[in-house]
């Protein structure tokens, strides 16, 4: 029974929303850019990121980059934060 | 007598928790640690009214009841364990109102742990700021639980919390996550192995368990797979379904002025701040800041502190009939006391800078910065936050060092924290420093004595990151690394917290520090003023006869001074030092250094203190100040008549001072984090290790 419920929500959560936007990976975002979270790959980094309030269908910015070029901060929703390049790599965003 | 709550204050990181917390208990609170755990713990007291007072239990921060790191954890297990004597009467969770939908998250997973909840909107003025405004009833209604806007900052709003806090006729439990959609047969034997009615609780506690926890987590696990349940999808699914109650919530509620986010200061601030080349010139400014103002700022109250002690000495000696106890109180226990105490302005000072960093946002921004340099050292930006508050005392950090979720990264910054020149070292370097350049002596604009003093702190860092270096070569990794951190929006300081802070950490360094120097004191000068019997007793025969000597080429002090000497030589410790010291001449130490190496076992910054005991007991001159004794030091002679400390004995001295673990506090708090006694040993042996070898190659080099 469970499990059904579950896989009912998780293909509602990875099926993209109907539009024409630009697919790519939060690591291209380029500045001044604005965009939508699409999904985010790997469990554990998921639930790590939902609870920091990086959800699917949020609005995220870039709007600093570290010294050496990685980690990066963004700007998700209303609140700022940072990580790495490595695990942005993992999130899908389409391009505004 | 009073009637009591017991009120758990609630939040995410950077909401407000600890400004709140002060607002509401002041200085009526005390620190401890969590039962079975170094985890501190904060509880105040706040007068609600006549007949009630709240006691009120500050949680760390934390994202979600899912704990991804050891200070989570805590939170999680105040909250999960009715039976525990701290769990709240109700919860005060604090929402950083600028950024609602995120810290409602966690609200309404405390609440579904069966704890009534009351909302304290904070920080209303920095949303209104951006535009977004929110409609108090409505939410309250939205979310079934009492909602107040505050401002912690300014105290705005307490009276307000005071009032929900006493009428209970508020305080609702509620429940927002639909748990009846997982299998109940589940649920049911769930609710068995961890006896917890409340299904939610109980899952939850599940879930922690088979991560967490020895004990049941077979059991549990064995339960998951026997209904196909997988905790990770739970998770996600519970969070996404939180959000849309909470996304519901929000929406009725907010009522937003502009559409667009207005730029703030924080993103123009931070384009400079993390700026590639600004960012690291503005922190290494910043570092280089403090150090000069550590020995710019603190040069008027060490002069206080120390006529403060020479008043106190010379009043007891006075006052006091010679004898034993004069001179253990003397030379003993105040001249030890004061060789310390001499320092906390420079420890305030440092401690206020931090705080202070901390307070406005600025160490996450550090950590931003400094990620991609501390990696390939197996650390992540989150350990230049250990890292930097070990240049104030590695006990916190070691501790702050919870935040690090990967297990590797964590521990490597354990092991190295304690490199870092903490300021039990401050006291030894000034001393050494002291002796090496005069005080006056400027390079340009620069303090010359705060430019080495840079120098040391360097030395360490560099230290720190080189063993890092080699710990990752041996260290196994445990799961993934990851760096996510919330980058506050800037604030001013709160004055207030920061009195607080200071007030705390300085007693804890006065008391803490205090009872180890007055024991080692007095040990010290117990072991420094007897000695076995016979030898003793012929050298005050051999003394008094000189005394009566006709033939008196010398005065009579310098005849005290000879013979004191002599009776250190002879005495206990004197004994322990010549007998350690065939190990410490290859790195220029003499006898009375290894005596000094011995006491510093409890803490370093005792050195100073047995300095000036060895000295005042040696020399039996009356000013004990720092001067004086730097003087008695610098006039010692070796064998062969040339000045004992030279540049290549000091420089060694600094050196092994800087790398060897000579902390058992340090230990103790190693020991409890890593649950192990193989990491406390392995830093001892290491740290020591390298001071010894860096301090023969320093003293080669230079003599």
């Amino acid at each position: 029974m469970s499990s059904i419920i579950f896989s009912f929500f998780r293909n509602n959560l990875n099926s993209p929303k109907i539009n024409t936007n630009k697919r790519v990976k939060l690591s291209e975002l380029k500045f001044k850019q604005l965009a939508t979270v699409a999904a985010v790959h790997g469990e554990e980094l998921s639930l790590k990121l939902f609870e920091m309030g990086l959800l699917p269908g949020e609005e995220v910015e870039l709007e600093n980059i570290a010294p050496f070029g990685d980690p990066i901060a963004i700007r998700v929703g209303e609140y700022k934060m940072c990580l790495r390049l490595s695990d942005a790599n993992c999130i899908d965003i389409n391009v505004k | 007598m009073k009637q009591e709550i017991t009120v758990a204050l609630a939040g995410n990181p950077n909401s407000g928790k600890t400004s709140l917390f002060n607002a509401l208990t002041g200085l009526n609170h005390k620190v401890s640690n969590f039962p079975g755990t170094t985890v501190e713990k904060k509880i105040g007291y706040s007068n609600l009214n006549a007949e009630t007072r709240a006691q009120i239990i500050d949680l760390p921060g934390t994202y979600s009841l899912y704990p991804k790191s050891a200070d989570e954890l805590v939170t999680y297990d105040i909250l999960r364990n009715k039976a525990e004597t701290n769990f709240p009467d109700l919860v005060l969770f604090i929402a950083d109102a600028s950024n609602l939908k995120r810290n409602l998250l966690l609200l309404t997973q405390v609440a579904d742990l069966g704890v009534p909840v009351i909302l304290a909107l904070n920080m209303v003025d920095l949303a209104e700021r951006k535009g977004i405004f929110y409609e108090l009833d409505i939410l309250a209604k939205e979310l079934g639980i009492p909602v107040v806007s505050i401002n912690a900052r300014n105290k705005e709003g307490i009276s307000k919390i005071k009032n929900l806090l006493l009428d209970e006729s508020k305080h609702k439990k509620v429940t927002y996550f639909n748990i009846n959609q997982v299998d109940q047969n589940l649920l049911n034997e769930i609710g068995e192995i961890t006896d917890k009615k409340n299904p939610y609780a109980a899952l939850q506690y599940a879930i922690n368990a088979s991560v967490y926890l020895n004990n049941k987590a077979k059991q549990i696990n064995a339960a998951f797979e026997k209904y196909n349940f997988n905790p990770k999808q739970f998770q996600e699914l519970e969070i996404l379904q939180r959000y849309k109650v909470i996304d519901e919530a929000v929406r009725l509620s907010r009522r937003q002025k502009t559409n667009h986010v207005i730029k703030n200061i924080t993103q123009k601030a931070d384009v400079i701040l993390t700026h590639r080349i600004w960012g690291l010139v503005i922190f290494l400014s910043l570092l280089f800041l403090v150090f000069q103002a550590i020995f710019s700022w603190s040069a008027y109250p060490m002069d206080w502190v120390e006529m403060g002690f020479a008043w106190l000495n010379a009043t007891i000696e006075k006052s006091l009939p010679d004898g034993v106890l004069n001179d253990l109180l003397v030379h003993g226990v105040v001249a030890g006391l004061s060789g310390v105490i001499i320092f906390l302005p420079q420890i305030i000072i440092l401690f206020a800078f931090i705080a202070v960093l901390e307070d406005v946002g600025y160490m996450a921004r550090v950590g931003f910065i400094m990620d991609r340099i501390m990696r390939p050292f197996g650390m992540n930006g989150k350990s230049i936050v250990p890292l930097i508050s070990g240049m104030a005392c590695a006990v916190p950090s070691i501790m702050a060092s919870r935040s690090i979720e990967n297990k590797k990264e964590r521990l490597i910054t354990i092991l190295v924290t304690p490199l870092m020149s903490c300021s039990a070292r401050l006291p030894v370097y000034t001393l050494l420093i002291g002796m090496l350049v005069p005080e006056s002596a400027k390079w340009g604009p620069f303090n010359v004595h705060g430019v080495v003093l840079m120098a040391m702190y360097l030395l360490g860092f560099i230290a720190a990151l080189a063993s890092a270096a080699v710990f990752k070569l041996f260290v196994k990794s445990k799961g993934t690394a990851y760096f996510m951190m919330e980058l506050p929006s800037y604030k001013l300081p709160v004055w207030n917290n920061l009195l607080i802070t200071l007030y705390e950490k300085g007693s804890a360094f006065v008391v803490g520090a205090g009872k180890i120097i007055v024991a080692v004191s007095v040990i010290l000068w117990a072991f420094a003023s007897f000695g076995p019997r016979g030898n003793m007793r012929a050298i005050d025969e051999k003394y008094a006869i000189l005394a009566t000597s006709v033939d008196a080429t010398m005065s009579s002090e310098e005849l005290a001074a000879q013979k004191s000497a002599e009776r250190l030589q002879a005495s206990y410790a004197g004994e322990f030092g010549r007998w350690i010291e065939p190990a410490i001449k290859p790195i220029g130490f003499d006898w009375k250094m290894g005596i000094a190496l011995l006491t510093s076992l409890a803490a370093r910054e005792v050195f100073v203190g047995t300095m000036s005991t060895i000295y005042s007991v040696g020399g039996g001159a009356e000013g004990e100040d720092l001067n004086s004794i730097k003087q008695k030091m610098l006039a010692e002679k070796n064998e062969k008549g040339e000045p004992l400390y030279s540049v290549a004995t000091i420089l060694s001295l600094m050196v092994f001072y800087a790398f060897a673990m000579q902390c058992m506090s340090t230990l103790s708090i190693v020991k409890s984090e890593t649950q192990s006694w193989k990491w406390p040993i392995v830093q001892f042996i290491y740290m020591t290790a390298l001071a010894y070898v860096s301090s023969l190659i320093v003293f080669n080099i230079f003599s």
